[in-house]
């Protein structure tokens, strides 16, 4: 079968949007997997990804949440509460550290907020479910960021994450896979290796896990 | 013998007790007389063994009648095809009246009944264990009445089929939270799959397949061996649309109807928009209307059930519906999918009687027959003696006064 | 009666007047001392025999108070003629009758000697002092046999009928049964003495079944006997650890402090055992509210002070609140960040206010920074905290000139470098992979590739150029699109850039590439760059020069990668759409995914599922050694306080009734229990055809 079964409900691809810092800085990320998910998967996806402020309930309409920026990350008390409730029901939220830093502030605020409202961060194994959930991986995909000369300079072998039972809850990066995936989808055909990959592997674990 | 020679036959009237009385008369009236009329005023209801006593005295030669406002109701109980093995209890009633459910121990819940009465779903655990024979609601007046013990059933898994998404995840989550055991075989990319499928698909092994949109197709005709055999089908969505299983469908997918609510709003079960059922096949049963169209449809194929909910986002009443709408959708899914499972029980045993009467009215009436409206007479008996003792002496008396009055001036 | 001259007589009596009055006021005193105490001997004689309960205790203490008052308040009454004159004078007759009344007609007469003279010489004036004597030493006699009634009655008794308090069933000596072991778990008194941060009282419990306290409490354990083989096992989650008691006097003591965990205690003597709970008293983190600034801003200059102000309270105590502030410069993928502290104060009080005023001249801010500020306070709880409490963070913005004086702007379009960008990268794979098959090419060939590669790099440099000129304000490039023609170099880089300036109206005088640069310099320049070095790139690969062409070639990429940073500008607003075309992707992927397991998800009642389990496992074995039944539903309880608090407290009132002997109400509280954990009954208010479904 080539097309999608007529599902009615079409995957989004949500970027959360926070009032504190710059959660648009990947703007180009959400077309390019969306495209990866059109490419390799019969799953229904919308063409355009959507907005989420986490200020508001229309962020519990996104049951997969990417956040991503450079500047700290302080939640309002609605954006905390709008997220608790999303983690409570069985959304997963994706983080990057666009700074790739762990002595950054964004690293240093998010994980901060993350732990108030979902817990504490541990370091997800690499040999999750989620690395074999549809392209087989042995841990997380390097980036062509991670040493480039900014942020940390590290090659983060592990991703991190919270769980709720044995479902991820809250996925973080700091291997900042937002500079790696944000590109226009047009310019993969000059890549040997597609490095969204990893993308469509998040993807598919949030819609079946 | 006397008093029958010369004085005419004078009424007599029958014996008489109430509710509340009735215990204590049972055993007076088995020493009386053959054929002597028994009236008992029920306004609650007696009790299994009062009743079958009563039917002994009948049988006996006594004239056995009831009246009393004993009001119409009644109680069923079933095993319900859940992982917890709840017990759904069914109280015909009359509208409004608050019923109080009991067992041995004390008091389970209290409730006020709807328009033809109330379902409740007991989990087992809620039930003192040597108190299971006692279940009983109570009924305004206290008007008691129970249910029979049933045996508990057995659940085997279910089978999820649909493409990779939202409504997919949240439903196999949903069961999975429930206690279900699930098989979810979601599409991903073409021949790919997330999750896994029985060896087999027969009602050894699943009790159910839910199928979420026309990825069913790939089950072939096994599912209709499957649904003929026992097993249970719920298609949501369009997924009666697929091939294999459009024969078994109560109906057609109609033209969703969508979302009429603005993407802030707080979110209830129809307001993510629905898919109606279309022409309805003639044995095929309506469960749920939703304006005028048919949002939920049932019907009966063999020895299993089939049903078709017209609701296929389901999942964004989960997300994004108001407090509590989690459990609420969790307890959705699971009344569906138990409305249709397969869970055979798990012994032989039929149902143990309780001491109560599941319908009062109803089996007092086929008992003892019809009420009557005024308390039965009979002629040709015997005056009470006491009245004729009391007449001798008030003639000694009499006679008594005259001899002193003698002479008197 | 008319007072009279003051004679001796009358002086004799006033004296004697004291004298009875001394005795009647030290007999009274005495008398209600005496009885007093007496009742106190009463109440701890019974003491032994049955124990009194506290609240008893102190309401026969008020009792005895206000028995000794009524004693000395009757016998002061009683005797209230001792302090009148004439009285005197006749209990001075009567005991003396040679005086025949002649001291009343001395005080009536008002002081005439002639009716005193033969009573003058009676030997009365010393008559009041003995009598004084006489009456108290009855009284002391009762209170010195009291006293030491007390004395020999054991010293707790004593204290406990004297001085009631919690915990003081330990020093209560009963009288022992013959044939029964001593059980020296009861009575059992607990001490719980708060953290210093608390500020708070020590108090005692007796008889402790479940108890609540504050981590980092000194709990001790009070009990009476030989502490050898005394015992507890202190169980919190999954550890385990054993403390051994300690003699003090006549009694034993174990000392822990508590834990932020529920806690399960089970001593132990030997022969007897007993459970204590202990339930951690949450020590909440401070709450802090931002006062001032009132919202989110952007300031046109950094220049000024901006008040701060917050509000923080705490359910005990807080230690110290003050400001944070982090200022973040830069912009694209590079930034900077430092952070700032305003306002510190130490605080020993559950709620304060804090100010500060953060200065923006001092801060040194440069236009694009952006300030979180945020209040933070701490509590004093050393133990399992510090709890940190957080406001709301208020976010400042400071303006680039020329930016449009709004909050909410929109960004433009990405810019087409980064297409740019892409191509670039992909003509130097492609430069650096013929050069790498060069060794197997002919001349001809090479330079036919070669050539297509130039061709590609014209057609890119002409993209860039007409991206500059267009954002200049000129015509697009004008370059001949024929590659053959050779293009004029057209103006220099410097002339390009007056240009440009003259064309915004900016002072030409601010060339400056590394800071402080104008918008337009800081984009284009960069383009210019790379526009330059694509034409040296293009005119060596003309020519067949790989080696010549790459570096030229990377040169124009960094230039790109810079002017797409220098672009990168944070701003509010929503960022432009990028629809995929999902029906021409679909699939059309190279790689293929495989199929995978999931993990299924467990029961929403798993932990409750294990709690019933436990419970049912408990009852069973209760039937067997029904006398551990109560500790075995205390240690349940501990497992079961932080996610079923229901459950746990039916089980705290079914182990507190077994352990009173009420089976009835042990009973009804284990049904409870097990409702709480079966979950909801689900109620319908009609009755469905097909039952359970539909909604």
């Amino acid at each position: 079968m080539t097309r999608a079964p007529a599902a009615m409900s079409e995957f989004v691809f949500a970027t959360a949007q926070y009032g504190s810092g710059d959660w648009d800085s990947a703007p180009l990320l959400p077309a390019n997997i969306i495209d990866s998910v059109a490419r390799y998967t019969s799953i229904a996806v919308a063409p355009t990804g959507a907005t989420a402020p986490l200020a508001t309930p229309l962020a519990l309409h996104f049951p997969l949440l990417y956040l991503t920026g450079h500047l700290p990350v302080r939640f309002s008390d609605n954006e905390r509460r709008n997220l608790s409730e999303f983690l409570r029901r069985g959304g997963l939220l994706f983080v990057d550290d666009h700074n790739h830093d762990v002595d950054g502030v964004f690293h240093k605020s998010a994980t901060e907020e993350l732990t108030r409202v979902a817990g504490p961060l541990h370091d997800l194994p690499n040999d999750h479910p989620l690395y074999r959930c549809f392209f087989k991986f042995d841990g997380p995909p390097t980036t062509s960021q991670e040493l480039n000369g900014w942020g940390d300079n590290l090659v983060h072998k592990h991703l991190q994450a919270v769980m709720a039972g044995d479902r991820i809850s809250v996925l973080y990066s700091s291997k900042d896979y937002s500079s790696e995936w944000d590109y226009h989808p047009e310019s993969k055909r000059f890549q040997s290796v597609d490095n969204t990959r990893f993308g469509v592997n998040i993807v598919v674990y949030a819609l079946t896990a | 013998m006397f008093g029958a020679a010369i004085l005419p036959a004078a009424p007599v009237t029958a014996r008489r007790a109430s509710d509340t009385e009735l215990q204590a008369a049972l055993p007076r009236w088995t020493m009386a007389q053959r054929g002597d009329p028994l009236a008992v005023t029920l306004d609650r209801a007696p009790s299994r063994a009062q009743l079958a006593w009563l039917v002994a005295l009948r049988q006996a030669g006594h004239q056995v009648h009831w009246s009393g406002t004993l009001p119409s109701i009644a109680i069923t109980a079933e095993p319900m095809a859940n992982p917890r093995g709840s017990e759904l209890l069914a109280l015909a009633t009359p509208s409004g009246s608050t019923a109080m459910l009991r067992d041995a121990v004390g008091t389970i819940d209290s409730l006020t009944t709807g328009a033809n009465g109330a379902q409740v779903i007991v989990p087992r655990d809620a039930l003192a264990e040597n108190g299971r024979d006692s279940l009983r609601a109570i009924i305004g007046g206290g008007n008691a009445m129970g249910a029979s013990e049933p045996p508990p059933a057995t659940v085997r898994p279910l089978l999820v089929v649909g493409a990779a998404g939202w409504e997919a995840k949240f439903t196999v989550a949903a069961l999975e939270e429930s206690g279900w055991r699930v098989y979810a075989r979601l599409m991903v990319a073409p021949g790919v799959f997330v999750g896994g499928a029985p060896a087999s698909l027969d009602t050894g092994t699943v009790a159910a397949v839910i199928a979420l949109d026309t990825t069913v197709a790939s089950l072939g005709s096994a599912i209709s061996h499957f649904v003929r055999g026992g097993g249970g089908l719920v298609l949501a969505g369009n997924a009666a649309n697929a091939g294999n299983v459009a024969e078994l469908a109560p109906g057609r997918p109609g033209t969703r109807v969508p979302a009429v609510t603005l993407v802030s709003d707080t979110l209830g079960l129809a307001s993510a928009g629905w898919v109606p059922v279309d022409a309805l096949k003639p044995d095929a049963e309506i469960v749920q209307r939703r304006g005028p169209g048919i949002a939920i449809a049932a019907r009966r194929v063999g020895a299993g059930r089939v049903l078709q909910v017209g609701y296929d986002e389901t999942w964004r009443w989960r997300m994004a519906g108001g407090p509590g709408s989690a459990a609420q959708h969790r307890a959705w899914w699971a009344g569906i999918v138990s409305a249709i499972a397969y869970a055979p029980s798990a012994s032989d045993s039929a149902p143990t009687a309780s001491q109560f009467l599941a319908a009062p009215r109803a089996e007092v009436t086929q008992a003892l027959g019809e009420p009557r409206a005024s308390p039965l007479t009979m002629r040709g008996r015997w005056p009470d003696p006491r009245w004729l003792l009391a007449a001798i002496f008030l003639l000694l008396l009499v006679e008594w006064s005259s001899r002193r009055t003698r002479g008197l001036r | 009666m008319s007072r009279g001259p003051r004679t001796e007589i009358t002086t004799a009596l006033q004296r004697s007047r004291g004298w009875l009055a001394f005795g009647v006021v030290v007999r009274a005193v005495i008398w209600a001392a005496a009885t007093g105490a007496l009742f106190v001997a009463l109440v701890a004689l019974t003491d032994l025999f049955i124990p009194i309960p506290i609240g008893a205790r102190r309401a026969l203490l008020a009792v005895d108070a206000f028995i000794a008052a009524g004693v000395f308040g009757f016998l002061m009454w009683r005797d209230r003629g001792a302090a009148e004159l004439p009285r005197v004078a006749l209990w001075i007759e009567e005991r003396v009758p040679a005086l025949r009344f002649a001291l009343v007609t001395e005080l009536e007469s008002g002081g005439a000697a002639r009716f005193v003279a033969p009573g003058a010489a009676q030997p009365w004036p010393g008559m009041a002092r003995r009598g004084a004597l006489r009456v108290v030493a009855f009284p002391v006699a009762a209170l010195i046999a009291a006293a030491v009634g007390l004395m020999v009655l054991p010293a707790g008794s004593v204290a406990r009928a004297a001085s009631p308090r919690s915990g003081d069933s330990v020093i209560r000596t009963a009288l022992a049964r013959v044939g029964v072991s001593v059980n020296r778990l009861d009575p059992l008194a607990l001490e719980i003495t708060p953290p210093a941060y608390a500020r708070r009282e020590s108090s005692r419990v007796d008889d402790p079944a479940a108890v609540r306290a504050l981590p980092g409490s000194r709990i001790t354990f009070v009990g009476r006997g030989a502490a050898s083989g005394v015992r507890a096992r202190v169980t919190a989650g999954d550890r385990s650890t054993l403390v051994q008691a300690r003699q003090a006097g006549d009694q034993w003591r174990i000392e822990l402090t508590a834990s932020a965990t529920p806690t399960a205690v089970a001593l132990s003597d030997g022969l007897h055992a007993r459970v204590v709970d202990l339930e951690p008293e949450r020590d909440a983190p401070p709450a802090v509210s931002l006062r001032a600034p009132v919202r989110d801003s952007v300031l046109a200059l950094p220049r000024g002070t901006i008040a701060l102000s917050a509000q923080a309270t705490d359910d005990i105590a807080l230690a110290e609140a003050h400001f944070e502030v982090i200022v973040s410069a830069g912009e694209g993928e590079t930034f900077t960040f430092r952070t700032l502290t305003l306002g510190a104060r130490t605080i020993n009080a559950p709620s304060a206010t804090i100010v500060a005023a953060l200065s923006l001249d001092a801060a040194k801010l440069h236009p694009g920074d952006v300030l979180h500020i945020r209040a933070i306070a701490t509590d004093g709880n050393v133990f399992s905290g510090p709890g940190v409490g957080t406001s709301d963070t208020r976010v400042l913005r400071i303006a680039r000139p020329g930016e449009a004086d709004s909050v909410a702007i929109t960004p433009a379009a990405p810019p087409d470098t980064n297409q740019s960008a892409l191509s670039e990268r992909m003509l130097i794979q492609l430069t650096v992979a013929l050069k790498a098959r060069r060794a197997g090419l002919d001349r001809r060939t090479l330079l036919t590739e070669s050539h297509s590669v130039a061709t590609d790099q014209a057609r890119l440099r002409r993209t860039v150029g007409d991206l500059v000129f267009a954002r200049l304000g000129g015509e697009p490039s004008g370059e001949e699109r024929t590659p053959d023609q050779t293009d004029a170099r057209g103006d220099t880089l410097r002339d390009l850039l007056a240009r440009a300036d003259r064309a915004t109206n900016q002072s030409i005088q601010t060339l400056d590439f590394d800071g402080g640069e104008t918008p337009v310099v800081a984009v284009n320049a960069p383009l210019l760059e790379a526009y330059n070095a694509m034409w040296d790139a293009g005119g060596a690969l003309e020519q067949g020069d790989l080696e010549g062409a790459l570096p030229h070639m990377r040169a124009a990429l960094a230039a790109i990668e810079r002017s797409r940073a220098a672009e990168r500008v944070y701003l509010r607003g929503r960022a432009p759409d990028v629809v995929v075309d999902v029906a021409r992707a679909r699939l059309a992927g190279t790689e293929h995914g495989s199929s995978s397991v999931r993990t299924p998800r467990l029961p929403v009642d798993s932990a409750r599922d294990a709690l019933a389990s436990r419970l049912s496992s408990i009852l069973a074995r209760a039937v067997v050694s029904p006398a551990t039944l109560a500790d075995s539903l205390l240690l349940l309880r501990v497992e079961a306080l932080s996610d079923q608090p229901e459950f746990a407290s039916a089980l705290g009132d079914a182990a507190d009734a077994l352990r009173k002997g009420q089976g009835e109400r042990a009973t009804t509280a284990l049904v409870r229990a097990r409702r709480a954990l079966a979950g909801p009954i689900i109620v319908r208010r009609s009755i469905a055809g097909w039952s359970g479904a539909g909604q």
